[in-house]
């Protein structure tokens, strides 16, 4: 059966992290605050590192566990972490659901 | 599986197993969080991952009234935290001993459960742990007066807001907690435990503190009290040894939870903006 993961584009990852930043910001200022992909986690939505861990769990229960933020962020160091975007998230979503979606294929 | 229900509280909890193609250690690590102002983001951000890339099963839960589990209005005495954890160890149906680790509040309650409950506990480790002997519960309550006084203090409000929306939301979040819920009563009235069970305490217990730390003494106290304490007293470092020495601390736990073969990992100083933290007070780890 086909994976619809597999088919999700970046705009629809963009538009699921825009609802779950919604779901997951409790202020009601930030929540009027425009995203694009150019939004950053710290400076422009003063997200708390526990609603990053939420969005986190979130996006993998939507897409699975291939998108692994703990992962994601080891990666990165402090610096790099505090100037995140939207857009640093979407991009990796899609590319987890691309690497899965090309692995699958292989099969 | 991010919702948990223990002791009637839903709890926001994150697990973390080994991923595909590490071996499973077969060990589980347990992560306690400090109090008010702190939930298992600090640790979600630093040791988590590490412990899992190593083969541990990993598990961080929020505090009742903290981060993202539920706040009731009673309920937050050592007895409910003890009860708290093992209702949640059942409620995941995991029945081997857990290796326990405490950031500061979270360490009181490692210790209170190993004291209470030591068929559950496999080992101890406080990272500038607390840990509720004779007189702690004053000096909680105490603590949390002095916080609760400082966000209204107008140097203390000026300070926090120096440091943005977020700071000043998860300081008026903290005293939300102090002042609309028993918790401040609550910990005034912890029976403390015995002198003679922390004698009769048999669990290894790693203890990291740092040289600049305010509850440096009660670590040394523990080592006179308790039999099986190995100390590691980081220089220059305050209570936040978790904030400044995450990298440092991950590599002594797997040394820890790996057997402690070989000498311990050599102390290397973290390069870090030593700012002062002027509202630490023994129990704030990440202001």
């Amino acid at each position: 059966m086909k994976d619809e993961r597999n088919d999700t584009s970046e705009a629809e990852v963009m538009t699921y992290v825009k609802q779950q930043l919604g779901a997951v910001i409790g202020d009601p200022e930030l929540l009027s605050t425009e995203i694009t992909m150019d939004t950053t986690f710290n400076r422009d939505l003063e997200l708390e590192s526990i609603e990053f861990v939420a969005l986190a769990s979130r996006l993998r229960s939507k897409f699975g566990d291939r998108v692994n933020f703990v992962e994601f962020l080891a990666t990165k160091n402090v610096d790099e972490v505090v100037s995140l975007t939207v857009g640093d998230v979407v991009r990796y979503v899609e590319i987890c659901l691309r690497d899965e979606a090309m692995q699958e294929g292989a099969a | 599986m991010t919702e948990v229900f223990a002791n009637g509280v839903r709890l926001h909890v994150q697990r973390l197993v080994p991923p595909p193609g590490v071996r499973p250690s077969g060990k589980t690590v347990v992560l306690l969080h400090g109090l008010i102002i702190d939930d298992l983001s600090s640790y979600y951000f630093t040791l988590a991952n590490p412990l899992s890339a190593a083969g541990h099963d990993v598990i961080m839960y929020d505090l009742r009234g903290h981060g993202h589990s539920d706040r009731p209005e009673t309920g937050y005495s050592m007895e409910d935290g003890i009860a708290d954890l093992h209702g949640l160890l059942t409620a995941l149906d995991i029945t081997h001993p857990v290796h326990l680790v405490g950031n500061s509040y979270g360490g009181a309650i490692a210790m209170g459960m190993a004291l209470t409950h030591p068929h559950r506990v496999a080992d101890i480790t406080l990272i500038e742990g607390l840990y509720a002997d004779e007189g702690f519960g004053e000096e909680m309550a105490e603590t949390l007066g002095f916080l609760t006084k400082c966000v209204y203090e107008e140097k203390w409000r000026a300070w926090i807001a120096e440091r943005g929306k977020k700071t000043v939301k998860m300081a008026h979040r903290g005293v939300s907690l102090i002042e609309n819920t028993t918790i401040q009563q609550d910990l005034l009235s912890t029976t403390p435990h015995a002198a003679a069970d922390f004698r009769a305490l048999r669990k290894s217990i790693l203890a990291i503190y740092g040289e600049a730390s305010e509850i440096l003494y009660r670590a040394h106290k523990l080592k006179d009290l308790a039999s099986e304490v190995q100390l590691f007293v980081l220089p220059g470092l305050d209570h936040r040894v978790l904030l400044h020495a995450g990298p440092y601390l991950c590599q002594v736990l797997l040394w820890w939870l790996n057997g402690r073969h070989g000498a311990p990992p050599l102390w290397v100083a973290p390069v870090i903006a030593l700012e002062s933290a002027p509202l630490t007070r023994a129990l704030l780890p990440a202001v």
